[in-house]
């Protein structure tokens, strides 16, 4: 009953209840005419009325109460956030070729307090010791920039940036000894990598400073020797949680590598070594004494060297490691007797002193 | 559904362009109801023009005025259903001419004289104009002019729950009347 009720009422909407096709014809005309006369001339459209425009676009496929109350305010938000994220990432991308003295150098500071903290929040040792290790890279070149560069404070901006670079390799080392567990072994590879660079920068800021004394040079070129020896105890470090942790069984790095890394340190180590010696047996007014102490470092990285080698052929990683070590520090030795001596050639030339007053000093 | 979409595609066209042209399909689209439902309710196709022509143009007037529509037909119906109130009212005011039961909707039978062949259809709006107002517009809307309860619940100004309970008992009423009449 009610099926058949429907449908006779559907049945009502035929053609004997519509409307006259002339009058509905006259009146469509009718009407078009007098909405056409409403319609204004010109229309100037303002960037609020395209804006609306565009919602009103967006309504077609949306409720209006929802674009109105949830997609436009999130609309908003992203766009903010958007051009928040734009005009920091494009500070960071233009500071970052930036150097101390830049108008833009601390917003590229800033940036990696930014990144650094981010960091610290996972909790990922491996991610912060790379980090810092990048961190420390870069400041190794600005200061080498410093120095390049003619002006009347560079030695002190340098001598910040050194302090600042000092303070990056710390955080690698707090990283490698207290976290070492934390980092792998691939990590410490890339760790000694990035020393290893550190490294030959600073050598090349120091023999710019050797070749261009200033009077304020001498405490930066100290600094300089300070935090290469720390770069090369980082390097050690690095190397030595390597084999520690390949022995413990982590395959991130093969013995292979293990080896390698070995093998770069310990010919680094012999390079540095001979380059103290070089720069000792360059200077004619150097004391004997000197040149015997240089030249029994030298021979005594000379020989580890050799054990390093044979450690290594047995497969025996640790002794290897031990006497790596060992040559390091001779090393480090050598090349503070090398550098305090040089420097005081210098002095000595520069006020065209006699001979027998850089004996004296060298003692 | 995709009535809907090209209703407000031609509402944006009409409200962001002032195309005339989207205003003459509304037009087209929607006339026939229009004057389907105000013809129910008025004792003459004179009259049904009348009103039907001065819907179309109010809800022009309303358009131009940048107020938010939901739906077009139901902004139509809206101002269907007051312009009928409105000539009531007119009629209220007019001893001479009262409305009564029987001329209060379509055209005293005039209409349905076309389609005498069709004596179910007779029977039923006949049926229809015994019905209180409140139940023809909602039988027209939801049976005749096919209209989503939605759609009919923001013409009339109530809630679906509203809208559905009055259907049920309007087609009850309908059914009752059309057994009165069989018997």
């Amino acid at each position: 009953m009610s099926r058949d009720l429907i449908r006779q009422l559907k049945s009502l909407k035929q053609e004997t209840i519509n409307p006259r096709g002339d009058w509905q014809k006259t009146n469509r005309e009718l009407l078009l005419a007098q909405i056409k006369n409403t319609l204004p001339t010109k229309i100037v459209e303002t960037r609020e009325a395209k804006l609306e425009r565009f919602w009103a676009g967006i309504s077609i496929f949306l409720p209006r109460p929802m674009v109105n109350n949830f997609v436009r305010p999130l609309a908003v938000l992203v766009l903010i956030s958007l051009v928040a994220t734009g005009t920091y990432s494009a500070t960071a991308k233009a500071s970052y070729a930036t150097i101390p003295g830049d108008w833009l150098y601390p917003a590229k500071r800033a940036a990696e307090k930014t990144q650094g903290a981010v960091l610290s929040l996972f909790g990922d040792k491996s991610a912060e010791a790379q980090f810092h290790v990048s961190l420390a890279q870069r400041r190794a070149d600005e200061v080498k920039a410093i120095i390049k560069q003619d002006g009347p404070n560079k030695n002190d901006l340098a001598t910040v940036t050194m302090a600042d670079l000092k303070s990056e390799l710390d955080s690698v080392n707090t990283n490698l000894d207290s976290d070492s567990e934390a980092v792998q072994a691939d990590v410490a590879q890339d760790i000694k990598e990035n020393t290893e660079a550190i490294k030959a920068t600073l050598e090349t800021v120091k023999t710019q400073l050797i070749l261009s004394p200033s009077s304020t040079s001498d405490n930066l070129t100290q600094a300089v020797s300070e935090t290469k020896d720390l770069a090369k105890d980082v390097s050690v470090r690095a190397v030595e949680v390597m084999v520690v942790k390949h022995l413990g069984g982590d395959t991130t790095v093969s013995k292979d590598d293990v080896t390698e890394a070995i093998n770069t340190t310990m010919t680094n180590a012999a390079v540095d070594v001979l380059l103290s010696k070089q720069a000792i047996d360059g200077v004619s007014t150097t004391v004997g004494t000197v040149k015997t102490q240089v030249a029994g470092l030298t021979a005594e990285v000379g020989q580890k060297i050799l054990e390093v080698k044979q450690a290594v052929s047995d497969g025996d990683l640790t002794k290897a490691l031990d006497n790596l070590k060992q040559a390091s520090e001779a090393t480090k030795e050598a090349e503070k007797i090398s550098d305090k001596s040089v420097a005081n050639i210098q002095i000595v030339g520069t006020a065209s002193s006699t001979p027998a007053t850089v004996s004296s000093t060298t003692k | 559904m995709l009535e809907k979409l090209n209703d407000k595609i031609l509402l944006y066209r009409l409200q962001t362009k002032h195309d005339p042209g989207a205003y003459a399909q509304l037009y087209d689209t929607y006339v026939k109801q229009i004057y389907r439902f105000v013809y129910f309710k008025v004792s003459s196709h004179e009259e049904a023009e009348d009103i039907t022509s001065e819907v179309f143009l109010k809800a022009w007037r309303f358009l131009q005025e940048k107020k938010e529509i939901n739906s077009f037909s139901g902004l139509l119906y809206r101002i269907a259903r007051n312009a009928v109130i409105d000539l009531y009212r007119a009629r209220a005011s007019k001893p001479e001419s009262p409305i009564n039961e029987d001329t209060d909707v379509g055209d005293s039978g005039k209409w349905y004289a076309d389609v005498s062949n069709k004596v179910d259809t007779e029977r039923i709006v006949t049926a229809i104009k015994k019905l209180k107002q409140e139940y023809q517009e909602i039988i027209t809307l939801r049976y005749v002019d096919e209209l989503e309860i939605a759609e009919i619940a923001e013409i009339v100004g109530k809630n679906n729950l509203a809208i559905r309970v009055t259907l049920h008992r309007a087609v009850g009423k309908l059914k009752k009347i059309l057994a009165e009449k069989t018997l």
